[in-house]
């Protein structure tokens, strides 16, 4: 029966849907959509704008389910390889893996609707595929008529795909003509060549190239990109690729001056490299984190240069002072983020230098040693100041905080992590005078009392997410003030040992945003409490329950209410059985994550219900598990989304069966962690094919 | 200071640094203890500008009695090594060598020449006088206030020294020449005289005054209650490495008026002798540098003492009556002697190498690539040593030995980029990491000297004093550099040869530098 919602035009609903997709859990949003009808479903694949593909073998179909794609996850795509890429490019489906076929009536149905709506997804862009712009050399490629998704992709994310080597990386961003940027981090193995071949493959729009962690990345791979890419790169990261130097950064300035975001964290790069760096007139985000020879020198041809600098990291940079920071800072008065987390000694006079700075919104100095003048100054000078980061920081006072406090009204995130002294009169003046904060981390606060949770109760109402942990001050009654902070989503509760039942209780039932909760070694936590957390925190998706010794099967029986809990820790708890892993993984359907090491008293029937049930794990740690031979192989052949396993010391499994189970998740897994004596134990065939599967092997 | 005034043209210059000095008065200030100082604090400069630049300048200074004394000279002695700085002095060298191809060589010129020397200081006189005035009331006391104006004075007069040291570099020439003309037996006392002079008008550039008594001057520093032994080593050093530079393309930095030199013009057939030792009067060579010595003895009784005959100590006493230099024979040779732009050759040694080369076949063929042809030996092995590394690679085809010289073609041209050799495996980190990474480290090295000795980090570290207004923060130039840099000459030592242990260390979350301390402990060691 139509009702007034599925007979709108298809305008209005991929409008609707845009809006839907927009948050961060779109997967869901855009599946709930998908299911209502199939016309909902064809705007659904009409307009979907991101795909993140899980399972290798549906690829293909989903390839063509979406073709106006424009950014393509392939992070965790198990065992992509070269000729994945290869089949993905050819011209038709072939339906290789095909378990699905409802494509092709979809396709004729909706032909019509899809032409109208063309018009209204794809952009002004050229599509004419035959121009032969930046074509020249690559007859093969031009001649070969591309699916149709190709087109839109402007953003390709290829993390961690080390089985993706620089042919298929070539062939692949080739045929995305309009890519924009490509993302090939922490794959370890990649080096010049994949450098090479993304230059290679590039079709002339790409503007930023992501590499962090190619560790076999060298100065000859970067000056292929600066040649390659030149002018048009916007923004690169070479984030760890350790191999890279000075001398690779300063083609790189040379030849890329638009360069607006440059990450060369990690590096061992020196002050000649800033001078080049320095050269950039369009830079406006540089992070240098670890780099160990910067120093003041650098630092002032940074001071002299880069004119829109906007966001500068020196986090650990050891050799500079706050002077040569200073330096910088006092020329660039348009910055708006600085993090020098764990570089500086000591701030003396740097509290001169922030005078210019009224636009910083976001600074971050933890592990130094600051005085109250500091802090006091950040309030004068920095008026926008949102968020401020002062974990471990030495010397910090209450009157300093409550100074900060009461000039920093816009404050959003404060971290006082292992601030040991900070007393409850901070908290209250952060509490009365920050109505905006939305992030306070108080690890380690050892001093924080009940009184800094009724303040916070009282005035911060957007209050997000609170970091508790190892408070020994808090207890139920501090949680029952605490819950008045309707809008909580993340609440770190671990090693507060004085919470019981009672607390919890007033959380879960007033704050029902709550998506987050960490109760790590909180002894007092038992069933009742889980009962209220499962009847009140519906929207709870990462629990960690690890060593709250007390939960039974019956405090699992009513996690299995959390429909929405995708993540579980549950390491340690051994009152429960195969009983109450049954119950969550009949009852939580989209666990992704479960870990559940020193579990010991779980037997095989509970493997066989996870096997059975949770066909969404993707994560699991069966580490000191009681798990035979046919129960692992069931885990591991019957989830089809396994990626990542730590199976070390797993008693009643022998090798033949772990072999068995590594051969059975051959196809998806891409991680996996073994106890290191097996490391020649196993048969190389194994080793061998994982390996060139591209999974990464642990060795316990 | 009037009274040590010498009428003789080789003191000329020696009264000059008297004159300025005094008119500094410096010396009457500078407490017993400090020549030492000064010696000192120069020592680091002179090492740094003509010893190999990555050594680090801790491990050959001699111990200083007063630390307030090592920082200014660890910063000033940076100072040379800033490429730009370098520059300048380059520049002034090039002026005074002007002037000396002006004008001839007589008393005059040297006047002239003291005159442009005095401009060049006369801004820096002003400020100590300012100083020596503001100081003289606090005379006697050994107050901090009057530690840090001293320092300060050490600081200019710093800069002073290296355009002294300059000048006389490029003086050097006439000074040897007027000093065998006054022959052989002279010169001893004289030259004790002269460097007495130095020493007691100013013990601070007597340095900077080596140069000009290569020999004597040494015999008599050595003779000072305070002996600056390093200093004048290093300063002969120098002087030998220059000399003993044996390419002609080193650039002549002299430019010798024609007719104050003699010419020697060896004979083909002896240049290609297998000698290596040559009689500086006569030109003979030797295989063997005793033979030469043996006939040696016949140019005069003056190489019959024993000390002549003893294994060579670089022409002690003795030297040669004129400066020589070297016509090539080949004519038409830029180098011959009948070339339009004669330009003369240093040693025999170069002859013998610019012969080879030049107008000789190649007939060593590298054994490893069968390409490279090389006329002097010492040529193949050099290229030896890196044949077959040429792996940096262009796609258009050219190879370097270098990753530099590759980097710099690649910028150059338009559509070349850096080939990657097919052989290259994939997930290995192939060897050639390792020269990489050293060379890395040497230039570590550099960067590290080329320091706080920036023009423009002293304006920075203006900036700063300017913003703490406390008197002490004002006075020590070094309050910015010592607190916080003085750790970073232990700092390129990088243990970056391996590239693993380069891994494990930068993997987030296990980047446990402990660099750091190292170079805290050694600025504690700086500054107490």
């Amino acid at each position: 029966m139509p009702t007034a919602i599925t007979s709108l035009p298809l305008e209005l609903l991929s409008l609707i849907y845009s809006f839907l997709i927009a948050s961060d859990d779109y997967d869901y949003s855009a599946k709930s959509f998908r299911l209502v009808s199939k016309r909902f479903r064809e705007v659904d694949s009409l307009c979907r704008p991101r795909l993140r593909v899980l399972r290798v073998e549906f690829l293909q179909t989903l390839l063509s389910t979406y073709p106006n794609l424009r950014e393509l996850d392939l992070s965790v795509c198990p065992a992509l390889q070269d000729g994945t890429v290869s089949l993905v490019l050819a011209p038709r489906p072939h339906n290789l893996f095909s378990r699905v076929s409802y494509r092709s009536s979809v396709c004729s149905v909706a032909a019509s609707a899809r032409d109208e709506l063309e018009h209204s997804c794809s952009r002004s862009r050229s599509r004419s595929r035959f121009s032969g712009l930046g074509f020249e050399g690559k007859v093969e490629t031009t001649l070969k008529v591309l699916p149709r998704w190709t087109r839109q992709i402007e953003k390709l994310i290829l993390c961690r795909t080390s089985g993706l080597g620089p042919v298929g990386l070539e062939k692949l961003l080739a045929a995305c003509e309009g890519l924009q940027s490509v993302d090939v981090s922490y794959c370890c193995f990649n080096g010049d060549l994949e450098a090479a071949a993304i230059v290679r493959g590039n079709c002339g729009s790409l503007r930023e190239i992501i590499m962090d962690k190619s560790l076999q990345l060298t100065d000859i791979g970067v000056a292929k990109i600066a040649k390659g890419c030149g002018e048009r790169l916007e923004r690169l990261s070479l984030k760890w690729c350790l191999q890279v130097g000075d001398i690779g950064v300063e083609i790189l300035s040379n030849k890329c001056s638009r360069m607006r975001r440059l990450d060369v964290s990690g590096l061992k790069i020196t002050d000649e490299s800033l001078q080049s760096i320095g050269s950039l007139s369009k830079l406006e985000e540089l992070s240098l984190v670890g780099c160990p020879f910067v120093s003041d020198t650098g630092l002032k041809f940074l001071g002299d240069g880069c004119p829109l600098l906007k966001v500068l990291d020196v986090t650990r940079c050891n050799n500079i002072s706050a002077a040569g920071l200073g330096y910088v800072i006092a020329r660039h008065e348009n910055l708006e983020q600085l993090y020098a987390s764990y570089c500086l000694k000591e701030f003396s006079s740097f509290h001169c230098h922030l005078k210019g700075l009224n636009k910083l919104k976001a600074i971050k100095v933890d592990g130094s040693v600051l005085s109250g003048t500091i802090l006091e100054a950040l309030g004068k000078y920095c008026p926008l100041l949102e968020e401020i980061g002062l974990s471990k920081v030495k010397g910090l006072t209450d009157t300093g905080l409550v100074q900060l406090a009461y000039s920093s009204i816009k404050l959003k995130s404060i971290d006082l992590s292992c601030c040991n002294f900070i007393m409850d009169s901070a908290i209250c003046a952060l509490a009365v005078s920050c109505c905006h904060l939305a992030i306070l981390k108080l690890e380690s606060c050892c001093a924080i009392t009940k009184n800094s949770l009724l303040s916070l109760g009282m005035h911060c109402r957007s209050l997000r997410e609170l970091d508790l942990t190892d408070c020994m001050g808090v207890d139920d009654e501090g949680l029952e003030y605490l819950s008045k902070c309707r809008g909580l989503s993340c609440l770190k509760l671990g090693l507060c040992l004085a919470i019981s039942n009672k607390g919890i209780r007033s959380v879960a039932s007033n704050c029902q945003e709550i998506i987050e909760i960490d109760l790590y070694r909180c002894i007092g936590v038992r069933d009742e409490a889980l009962a209220a957390l499962s009847s009140g925190c519906k929207k709870l998706r990462t629990l960690n329950l690890s060593y709250c010794t007390e939960v039974t099967d019956i405090g699992m029986k009513h996690l299995s209410q959390l429909k929405q809990l995708s993540a579980l820790e549950i390491r340690g708890l051994v009152n429960i059985t195969s009983i109450g892993l049954t119950a969550v993984a009949a009852g939580c359907s989209i666990l992704t994550e479960l870990d559940m090491k020193f579990c010991e008293n779980v037997n095989d029937s509970g493997f066989w219900a996870l096997a059975l049930y949770s066909r969404n794990l993707q994560q699991i740690n069966f580490s000191y598990c009681n798990i035979s031979d046919v129960a692992i192989c069931m885990v591991m052949s019957n989830l089809t989304r396994i990626q990542d396993a730590k199976l070390v010391h797993l008693n009643g499994a022998t090798l033949e069966g772990l072999e068995l189970a590594l051969q059975a998740s051959f196809v998806r897994i891409k991680k996996v962690k073994l106890l290191s004596a097996l490391r020649f134990k196993l048969s190389p065939y194994i080793l061998d094919t994982l390996r060139a599967r591209g999974c990464r092997m642990r060795w316990d | 200071m009037k009274d040590l005034k010498i009428d003789t043209e080789d003191n000329l210059h020696a009264e000059a640094w008297a004159k300025s000095t005094a008119r500094n008065k410096l010396p009457k200030h500078v407490p017993p203890d400090h020549p030492s100082q000064y010696g000192n604090f120069s020592l680091p400069r002179n090492q740094q500008n003509w010893v190999d630049p990555s050594v680090p300048d801790h491990t050959l200074r001699p111990q200083e009695p007063y630390e307030g004394f090592n920082q200014p000279s660890e910063n000033q002695s940076n100072h040379p090594h800033n490429p730009s700085s370098v520059q300048d002095i380059g520049l002034q060298m090039n002026d005074i060598i002007e002037i000396n191809k002006i004008l001839d060589w007589d008393p005059r010129t040297m006047l002239s020449n003291l005159s442009f020397l005095k401009q060049k200081i006369h801004q820096l006189q002003d400020l100590v006088d300012l100083i020596v005035g503001r100081r003289s009331p606090t005379m006697g006391r050994p107050d901090e206030l009057v530690t840090q104006q001293q320092q300060l004075i050490t600081a200019d007069l710093t800069s002073i020294i290296v355009q002294l040291i300059s000048t006389a570099g490029s003086l050097l020439p006439s000074v040897k020449n007027s000093l065998s003309a006054a022959g052989p037996s002279i010169p001893a006392e004289q030259l004790g005289q002269l460097g007495g002079v130095i020493l007691n008008t100013s013990s601070s550039v007597n340095a900077a005054a080596l140069p000009l008594s290569s020999d004597g001057g040494t015999k008599v520093i050595a003779d000072q209650p305070n002996p600056v032994d390093p200093t004048s080593h290093l300063v002969i050093e120098h002087l030998d490495e220059h000399e003993s530079k044996d390419e002609e393309d080193v650039e002549d930095g002299e430019n010798l008026p024609p007719g104050s030199y003699e010419i020697l013009q060896l004979e083909k057939e002896e240049i290609l002798a297998p000698h290596t030792h040559f009689c500086t009067i006569c030109g003979k060579g030797f295989k063997r540098d005793a033979n030469l010595r043996m006939h040696m003895r016949g140019h005069g009784d003056e190489y019959k003492t024993p000390a002549a005959l003893a294994k060579p100590h670089k022409d002690t006493g003795s030297e040669p009556v004129l400066i020589k230099r070297y016509s090539c024979p080949y004519v038409g040779c830029k180098r011959n002697k009948d070339h339009k732009k004669f330009q003369p050759l240093k040693t025999i040694l170069c002859v013998k190498n610019h012969y080879k080369r030049t107008h000789c076949d190649k007939r060593y063929t590298c054994s490893r690539c069968n390409t490279k042809k090389f006329s002097v030996i010492a040529d193949l092995k050099t290229h030896e040593k890196h044949c077959g590394k040429d792996k940096w690679l262009c796609s258009c085809g050219t190879t370097f030995s270098r990753k530099d010289k590759l980097f710099g073609h690649i910028t150059l041209f338009q559509g070349h980029t850096p080939a990657i050799p097919l052989d290259e495996a994939k997930g290995q980190a192939g060897p050639s990491t390792q020269g990489e990474t050293n060379e890395e480290s040497h230039k570590l090295g550099n960067m590290n000297f080329g320091f706080a000795s920036d023009g423009e980090v002293q304006d920075l570290m203006e900036d700063v004093k300017g913003m703490v207004d406390e008197p002490s923060g004002y006075y020590s130039p070094l309050t910015f550099d010592s607190s916080n840099f003085g750790g970073f000459n232990e700092f390129p030592r990088p243990s970056f040869d391996d590239p693993e242990g380069a891994f494990s260390f930068l993997i987030p979350g296990s980047c446990n530098y402990t660099r750091k301390s190292g170079g805290e402990s050694t600025s504690t060691n700086n500054l107490s």
